[in-house]
């Protein structure tokens, strides 16, 4: 049993819903532990509104809520850090250098008007005091390690000329390069179409072994967790529901929900009939 | 045949380019009446472009579309309201399908005002027929799609197309943007309805599992071409062309079996 | 959503400035009108006092009187033309932002014709062939703002077109007229709140402006702008006749543009 990388405990966070009077406080996050040991792909599941991506976006740093309670242990050189005790300078050295995210739309994430390149370089030099020539080097490099076919092409390319699967696999790129421990990625397939889903998420699982990465994954697809992950955590309206750790090859579900999650995704009921697991 | 599609040709020209992309080319397909033909490929094989032109939203280049027997593709646009009667489409993105401003009762009494069939039944009882059809609340009539949330928003964009009892409907991507258990609910739906009223569809999807689920037949679209065309079971368990097999091995393998429930 | 918008104190101070203007002068114009018009000639350019708040002027006329019945005539005339005004642009613009091609080209250059003019000199030159009387005013400054809402509301309407809820009420075989007043213009409405409500900010200062010179709102019937010209004559012997419109037109103005701003903020 490896050590933990990250650990969530007992983590709420909640926001004020201003359109009611009084303001209401919504948990949008409720008492939620998760762990993340070293080399480990952990998958977040859940539907909207589940919390998922609040968990994730509280790992970066990036939610802006009313209160945010509990503990996020990350560990960095043998010391256990709380993200979220720490003040903004601080979270700049982990942020984006130990703990890299990709999100769901790539296109949101990319600055339309700089090259590519130009964009892989920055994130390198943020992060390392090197010269402009050896980040250009690297930035080549890293996207040939995301497996795009044409580097030099991709490199002086502008975000809107790629597709949908290269711009994610740039971003992938743009994670990696400052050699990360940990890796969030928020429902990166969910806006491709299946075979580049299938592509990202070898590419994602590969490097995860070339790198000695860990992953922190999150989707509404349990079969497409279950597909890659070593360990699942379940969540509904903000809550656990299940953990599911991989036992000889294979997750046993115990819930009924985490069941109708599975069941959603594989569709292998006789075709044109009502699917079952609906209700 | 309700549908039948011969040769359907179009070409878009990229914006400062002289470029021209074939984003269809040379399709050609047809539509038993009642059953459901799903057309599956990545993004940018074209599908929507059919769609579009299908529904006539857009002209094509060449080729001809035969609905009921009768050719659209070259009708001008107060030709087509018989057709505009008969045809529905419902789109990816449930929220943008429908009007911000609009309450649920004001999109659902749409079709009848401007399509002016009283049918003897009052406004308000057609509404509360049309929402109990998709299976939602009376109490969803006052409020606005930003209240919704994405699977209910799609049960009122096909509670809006079912209002003029269309005999065609097109569904480009209609769960994509849905969470899979809001997904199956949909589906079911679409199933339902097109059993009771006997609705043909045209099926538009990238993910093979929701086609091979919804489909009696399927087309098979890669770069704007016919990969391959056939009976649902034909192409999922003997696919031909080796960009199919490919396709539904992916597909096959994302359900991998390691779950034991 | 109209919360986050009755966050902001000033915004509540704003709008309760504009309440109290509104009832102040409606109800000075309705149950007191002849007191903005009573000369008294025994009681020329007096201080302000118990008996008259805010002075009186070079009739005798009492300040606090006139400058809150010219508060409903320039508040009055100043809405009617923003009135106008966005009655016209949201229709050419929306017209413009819908059909595109040569007919958006014509009404586009037509904004562009009337931006080219200045719009004070034309004012001026329209009320010198028409005559200053109320109803010319708001004709003249209506129809010389709508510039900024035709844009405002045809480059909504050119994004929202291509909307899938556009696209399926056409499906549903609705006519370009129906898309347009149910659809387009409801949609495109948001930025046009702001740019009203900043327009009547402006019309004002128009107004007052076109009043001081002499040839907006005539005399005897009172406007900020009027009650200010009368003002300049007596400036060091009667500060009173300057401050008290200043000030109105001042605070009004504000407050305009801060409930404008605090739109936009939405």
């Amino acid at each position: 049993m490896s050590e933990a990388l990250l650990e969530i405990k007992n983590l709420r966070v909640s926001f004020l819903d201003k359109g009611s009077l009084p303001s209401r406080e919504i948990a949008a996050v409720d008492g939620v532990n998760l762990t993340v040991r070293q080399g480990d792909f952990v998958s977040l599941v859940g539907q909207s509104g589940s919390g998922k991506s609040v968990t994730a976006l509280t790992v970066c740093g990036l939610v802006n809520s009313f209160k945010t309670e509990g503990k996020i242990f990350f560990t960095l050189k043998d010391r256990e850090l709380d993200l979220l005790k720490m003040s903004e300078k601080e979270l700049l050295k982990v942020r984006g250098k130990e703990i890299s995210y990709i999100f769901q739309d790539p296109a949101s994430s990319l600055n339309p008007v700089i090259q590519i390149g130009e964009q892989l370089d920055e994130t390198y030099l943020a992060h390392f005091d090197d010269t402009k020539k050896n980040a250009e080097k690297r930035s080549r490099e890293f996207l040939q390690v995301v497996k795009i076919a044409d580097v030099e092409r991709a490199y002086r390319s502008f975000p809107h000329e790629l597709s949908g699967g290269m711009k994610q696999r740039v971003m992938i790129a743009m994670a990696l390069i400052s050699a990360p421990r940990l890796l969030v990625a928020d429902e990166p397939t969910t806006a491709l179409d299946v075979l580049t889903e299938s592509e990202i998420m070898k590419l994602i699982a590969s490097l995860r072994v070339e790198r000695r990465l860990s992953v922190l994954f999150i989707t509404h697809n349990l079969s497409l967790a279950v597909s890659f992950s070593d360990h699942i955590y379940v969540m509904e309206k903000g809550r656990l529901i299940e953990e599911l750790v991989k036992e000889a090859g294979s997750f046993k579900a115990r819930e009924a929900y985490t069941k109708r999650l599975f069941n959603a995704g594989v569709y292998d009921q006789k075709p044109k009939t009502q699917l079952l697991f609906a209700r | 045949m309700i549908l039948e599609v011969r040769n359907l040709k179009k070409s878009f020209k990229r914006p400062f380019s002289r470029e021209k992309i074939c984003a269809v080319d040379d399709v050609s397909f047809s539509l038993k009446k009642g059953s459901t033909l799903g057309i599956v490929g990545e993004s940018g094989s074209g599908k929507s472009t059919i769609a579009k032109l299908v529904m006539r939203l857009l002209p094509c280049d060449a080729g001809d579309i035969y609905f009921e027997g009768k050719e659209i593709s070259r009708l001008k646009e107060n030709g087509l309201t018989v057709f505009r009667k008969k045809t529905q489409m419902i789109f990816q993105d449930p929220f943008l399908s429908l009007d911000p401003k609009m309450k649920v009762r004001d999109i659902l009494a749409e079709p009848t005002l401007v399509g002016g069939h009283a049918n003897g039944i009052s406004l308000d009882a057609k509404i509360k027929e049309l929402l109990a059809c998709v299976e939602l609340d009376p109490r969803f009539l006052f409020r606005y799609p930003r209240e919704l949330s994405g699977g209910e928003c799609q049960r009122i964009a096909i509670a809006r197309a079912i209002s003029m009892n269309p005999d065609f409907l097109v569904c480009d991507e209609p769960v994509s943007s849905l969470d899979l258990l809001v997904q199956a609910q949909v589906l079911n739906l679409l199933l339902k309805l097109q059993k009771d009223r006997s609705i043909s569809f045209l099926f538009i999807s990238h993910d093979l599992r929701v086609v091979r689920h919804m489909s009696d037949e399927v087309l098979v679209l890669k770069k704007g071409q016919v990969c391959e065309m056939g009976p649902r079971d034909q192409i999922f368990q003997n696919p031909k062309e080796p960009y199919t097999k490919e396709l539904v091995q992916n597909s096959l393998q994302m359900g991998s079996p390691r779950f034991i429930i | 959503m109209l919360n986050k918008f009755f966050r902001k104190k000033r915004i509540w101070l704003a709008l309760i400035w504009f309440a109290a203007l509104i009832t102040a002068s409606l109800f000075w114009i309705i149950f007191l009108p002849a007191a903005a018009e009573r000369m008294d000639f025994s009681n020329i350019l007096t201080a302000p006092s118990l008996e008259h708040i805010l002075g009186t002027d070079l009739l005798g006329r009492d300040l606090l009187a006139r400058v809150l019945c010219g508060a409903g005539i320039s508040l009055g005339v100043c809405t009617a033309a923003v009135g106008i005004s966005v009655w016209v642009g949201v229709c050419l613009g929306a017209f413009a932002g819908y059909y595109g091609g040569w007919r958006d080209r014509v009404v586009m250059g037509f904004v562009d014709i009337m931006l080219c003019f200045p719009t004070f000199f034309l004012i001026l030159a329209v009320i010198a062939v028409m005559g200053p009387n109320i109803l010319n005013i708001m004709l003249v400054i209506g129809f010389t703002s709508w510039m900024g809402t035709a844009r405002l509301v045809r480059a909504e309407v050119l994004s929202l077109k291509e909307r899938e809820f556009v696209v399926a009420s056409r499906l549903l075989g609705a006519n370009d007229f129906w898309i347009i007043t149910k659809h387009l213009i409801p949609n495109a409405l948001e930025p046009v709140f702001v740019s009203a409500v900043l327009g009547i900010s402006s019309a004002i200062l128009m107004e007052t402006g076109l009043s001081f010179l002499g040839i907006g709102v005539q005399p005897p019937t009172p406007s900020w702008g009027n009650i200010l010209s009368d003002g300049k004559s007596a400036l060091g012997v009667a500060w009173w006749l300057t401050l008290f419109p200043g000030f109105m037109i001042f605070t009004t103005v504000l407050a305009a543009n801060i409930l404008g701003e605090g739109l936009r903020g939405e």
